[in-house]
C-alpha cells in the first residue's frame, strides 16, 4: 500500500523541534552565515515535508536532515553561481566565503569538515602532499602524476595505501565515538 | 585504488555521525532567533499566503477560471449516481484557518466573520478536481475547474498557483465541496453533462461553514 507522502504539520513541527539545531549546525559548519543559515534550514526542512524519508527513527531523520543540507548548501552555491553567471573557479572563494565556492570544491569541504584534522595527520606523512592534492584539493590522478612527471599506477598506489591509513583512523575514530555513545 | 578518481574518503552514515559528535560536543547549540524566524519562514512556504491581506477573496474572484454558470440545481444525489458517477473519489477535505502572518491552524470551532479558511485536501486516489461551492440557497457554482490535480497525499487546494481561500462573512452560509475523478477528462464531461450537485453523497468530500453567532 503506498504511504502518504508528506508528512501531518504536527508531526513535522516535532521534527523541526528537535533537528532544527542540528541542521543550522551543519550549515554555519558549511561557511553559511545568518541569512543564509536561514535558507539552508528552511529548504532542507521543506524538503523533509515534501518528501520525508521513509524510516522516521530519530536517527534515520537526522541523518537524512543532513545529507539533504549538504545537498541544499551545493544547490544553493550552483544556482547562485548560475545567477551570477559566474564560471565554475576557486577564485571567487577567498572573498566570498564558502557559500559561492564551486560545488565540487564545496561537496570536498563539506564532506571533509567532520575529518580535516585526520586529513591533516595522513596529508602530513611521506607522500601525503598527493593525497592531499588528490582529495582537498580536488586534482585528478593524471594530473598529480603529470606534476610530479611519475607515471599515473605510482600516484594512484601512493594514494590508496593512504587512503587505508585514512580509513583505519577514521574506523578508530568511529569506534570511539560507539563507545562514547555506549 | 578501485576508481582512480572517486574522491569520497567517507560514506553519508560515517559523516553524519562525525557531525552530530561534534554537535554534541558543543552542548547542541541551537540559535532560537534564527529557528522562530525560520519557522515563521517555513508555514508562510507551506500555506502561502494570498497576495494580500483580506484580499483573498477579491483574488480568488479574480482568479477564478472556467466559472460555470450552473442553471439547475438537483438536489437529487441518488440520480447522479445513477447517471455513472461511481468514479467519484472519495476526498477527505480539512479547512485551516488562515492567519495575517500566513500561519494556518486546523479549523477546529466555527469560524468567525473576517476568518479567512483554505482547505486540504485527502483523496484516497489519484485524480484531478473541481471545487463546487454554495452560498446559502443560491444555486451552486463551480470555483475551480481546471486541471488540478488530487493527489492521496495532503493537498492544499489552489489554482494557477494561488491558494483556494473562503473569507467568512456575516449571515451567510458556505458549503464548499470537492469532486474529484480520476481524469480531467471524466471531470469535465460529469461537470457539463450534470449539474453540481453540494450533497456528500454526490460529491467526493464537503465542509460547511457559518461564521458563529456574536
Amino acid at each position: 500500500m503506498k504511504r502518504a507522502r508528506s508528512l501531518d504539520p504536527q508531526t513535522f513541527r516535532e521534527m523541526y523541534e528537535e533537528h532544527v539545531g542540528f541542521v543550522q549546525f551543519i550549515a554555519r559548519q558549511g561557511g553559511c552565515r545568518d541569512m543564509q543559515v536561514d535558507d539552508v534550514v528552511q529548504e532542507t526542512f521543506l524538503r523533509l515535508y515534501q518528501n520525508p524519508p521513509d524510516a522516521r527513527e530519530a536517527r534515520a531523520v537526522r541523518s537524512w536532515l543532513a545529507v539533504t543540507a549538504r545537498r541544499v548548501i551545493i544547490d544553493s552555491a550552483r544556482k547562485q553561481r548560475h545567477e551570477r553567471n559566474e564560471p565554475n573557479s576557486h577564485a571567487e572563494a577567498s572573498s566570498a566565503g564558502l557559500w559561492f565556492r564551486d560545488e565540487d570544491a564545496l561537496e570536498r569541504e563539506l564532506e571533509l569538515l567532520a575529518v580535516r584534522d585526520l586529513v591533516e595527520e595522513i596529508a602530513q606523512q611521506p607522500g601525503g602532499e598527493d593525497f592531499r592534492a588528490f582529495y582537498v584539493e580536488g586534482l585528478k590522478a593524471r594530473e598529480i602524476a603529470e606534476r610530479r612527471g611519475e607515471s599515473v599506477s605510482s600516484v594512484t598506489t601512493r594514494i590508496s595505501r593512504l587512503r587505508a591509513r585514512f580509513r583505519e583512523s577514521l574506523k578508530t575514530r568511529l569506534q570511539q565515538l560507539g563507545n562514547k555513545c555506549a | 585504488m578501485s576508481d582512480p578518481n572517486d574522491k569520497k574518503l567517507i560514506n553519508d552514515e560515517e559523516w553524519v555521525d562525525l557531525l552530530e559528535a561534534r554537535y554534541q560536543a558543543q552542548g547542541r547549540p541551537v540559535d532560537d532567533v534564527s529557528k522562530a524566524r525560520t519557522w515563521k519562514k517555513l508555514e508562510q512556504k507551506l500555506v502561502k499566503p494570498t497576495p494580500r491581506r483580506l484580499a483573498p477573496w477579491a483574488a480568488l474572484a479574480a482568479g477564478l477560471l472556467a466559472v460555470v454558470g450552473v442553471t439547475h440545481w438537483l438536489n437529487q444525489p441518488v440520480a447522479w449516481r445513477e447517471k455513472g458517477q461511481l468514479n467519484v473519489i472519495p476526498v477527505n477535505l480539512t479547512p485551516y484557518r488562515l492567519s495575517p502572518d500566513g500561519s494556518t491552524t486546523p479549523l477546529s470551532d466555527a469560524p468567525v466573520v473576517g476568518d479567512t479558511i483554505v482547505f486540504r485536501a485527502h483523496a484516497s486516489q489519484n485524480g484531478v478536481y473541481a471545487v463546487i461551492i454554495r452560498e446559502d440557497d443560491a444555486a451552486p457554482r463551480v470555483s475551480i475547474q481546471e486541471n488540478t490535480k488530487i493527489t492521496n497525499e495532503e493537498t492544499l487546494l489552489t489554482k494557477s498557483g494561488s491558494i483556494y481561500a473562503i473569507h467568512i462573512e456575516a449571515g451567510v452560509e458556505t458549503t464548499v465541496c470537492v469532486i474529484a475523478m480520476p481524469d480531467a477528462e471524466t471531470l469535465a464531461k460529469q461537470l457539463q453533462t450534470l449539474p453540481p450537485v453540494v450533497a456528500t453523497t454526490a460529491t467526493s468530500g464537503c465542509v460547511v461553514l457559518e461564521a458563529a453567532s456574536p
